[in-house]
């Protein structure tokens, strides 16, 4: 699993590895930092092939398109506001694609993280994802708590 | 809908191990109604209340026998600060209970006899103005009884008072698993005030619902399915009832992380309206765009 937050989050990395600890039962570990982000391995490592991506969509973008040959997880997870950015480049015949909920206009809305008492402000798919993966893996709660992108062939 | 306080007992004496029940008030703004008053604490602040807001009686729900939902209705009783009392009123019931016992053994008196012991508090009740649950169902404006379902609480009754399954059912006992549930609808909102019910009582009901009771003071595992039931629901607003103490654990195992949760054991008094339209809503305006 891998866990990746743009640079302007990075204050939050502690109450996320918290949060991937508490939802996913996976340790982190700092595993590089490129192109404005700061990368972060789940440990044990190889346990489960998730990506996830979170920032503001244009360097989320950014990122994904000039790292797309180093992303081969099954599960591509972005947490991110889609608008009108789409992510066909990243699609092959091996992974699914997710993204955090959208709003009519295209937008993924933050909440209070103190309300949830959760120590960041997340999207509503994270707090989702946060209550289903303590019963369900990892895989299922991704399917439950972002949208699929589906794309034509 | 003026307002809906739910008590806490954090400013009372020995809060740490005395078990102060649980206390609802409804005050629709024209009628106010109690839902359970778990100790003459509780009765005072109500009776107190009443005074400030001009309200010379009250109705009163009791959502089921234990003492912890009782014990300060009868001084709300000796005050003269009740019209009447809303509960389940089991001798209405007890062919229908002695059919479900289906037990050729047990007479009619015998039944009335247990319901009398084990159903006590409730019979200390008699001869107050008293109306049966399945009798009325609307109690004030926005206030109104739906359940348990008249059949799932007679056929706990049932199984209670024929004790050849034991006293559990749904994990609850069979006092709390009936517990009375009422629905409050307030401005654009929907509360469920549901006692020490379990879990299948509600079952059907918690996502039609945006705040709720966790039952039995917050225990872990009713609430634990509950937010399984309703995990897309992220807004939902939980309270949590617990002036228990030390004396049963109550919200102690719950993990309120994930959630909206407010807990009288943390917190002074709940008032519902104060905590759904503060000006600090779920939402922060920002978002993971530009």
């Amino acid at each position: 699993m891998r866990y990746l937050i743009q640079d302007i989050l990075y204050e939050q990395r502690e109450e996320r590895r918290e949060y991937v600890y508490d939802s996913m039962r996976l340790w982190t570990v700092l595993s590089g930092k490129k192109d404005r982000f700061v990368e972060y391995s789940g440990f044990p490592f190889g346990y489960t092939s998730v990506f996830f991506i979170t920032g503001h969509n244009y360097m989320v973008y950014e990122y994904l398109i000039k790292n797309k040959e180093l992303i081969k997880e099954k599960l591509i997870v972005i947490i991110t506001c889609k608008k009108d950015y789409k992510f066909n480049f990243l699609k092959t015949k091996a992974n699914r694609i997710f993204i955090s909920k959208q709003n009519a206009e295209g937008y993924s809305e933050i909440v209070y993280g103190d309300q949830f008492k959760l120590g960041f402000d997340l999207t509503e798919s994270e707090v989702i994802f946060y209550n289903s993966a303590k019963t369900k893996n990892i895989k299922e709660s991704v399917v439950d708590s972002f949208e699929e992108i589906y794309f034509n062939n | 809908m003026k307002e809906i306080i739910i008590l806490s007992a954090i400013k009372y004496e020995d809060k740490e191990i005395s078990n102060y029940g649980d206390c609802m008030l409804i005050n629709t703004g024209n009628e106010l109604v109690i839902y359970d008053c778990g100790s003459e604490e509780h009765a005072d602040r109500v009776i107190e209340y009443m005074r400030k807001n001009e309200y010379e009686s009250a109705i009163v729900v009791l959502s089921h026998n234990d003492s912890d939902h009782f014990n300060g209705i009868r001084k709300l009783i000796e005050q003269k600060k009740v019209s009447i009392i809303v509960t389940t009123l089991l001798l209405k019931y007890v062919d229908d209970i002695l059919e479900l016992i289906d037990d050729k053994r047990r007479a009619r008196e015998k039944v009335k006899e247990q319901i009398l012991e084990r159903y006590n508090n409730i019979a200390e009740l008699s001869g107050e103005n008293l109306r049966d649950i399945y009798d009325c169902d609307i109690i004030a404006s926005g206030v109104k009884i739906i359940g348990p379902d008249k059949s799932y609480m007679l056929e706990t009754v049932a199984k209670r008072l024929d004790g050849r399954e034991g006293d559990g059912v749904d994990g609850e006992t069979a006092v709390n698993a009936t517990s009375i549930q009422v629905s409050i609808e307030f401005d654009s909102h929907k509360l469920l005030l549901c006692g020490d019910c379990s879990y299948p009582a509600i079952e059907d009901k918690v996502r039609d619902f945006d705040i709720i009771q966790l039952p039995h003071h917050g225990k872990s595992k009713q609430a634990e399915k509950i937010f399984e039931k309703k995990n897309d629901q992220i807004k939902t607003v939980y309270l949590v009832s617990d002036n228990t103490g030390g004396s049963n654990g109550g919200s102690d195992n719950l993990n309120e992380k994930g959630h909206i949760i407010h807990n009288t054991k943390d917190s002074d008094d709940i008032i519902v309206p104060d905590i759904v339209s503060s000006k600090k809503t779920v939402y922060t305006g920002r978002k993971l765009g530009y």
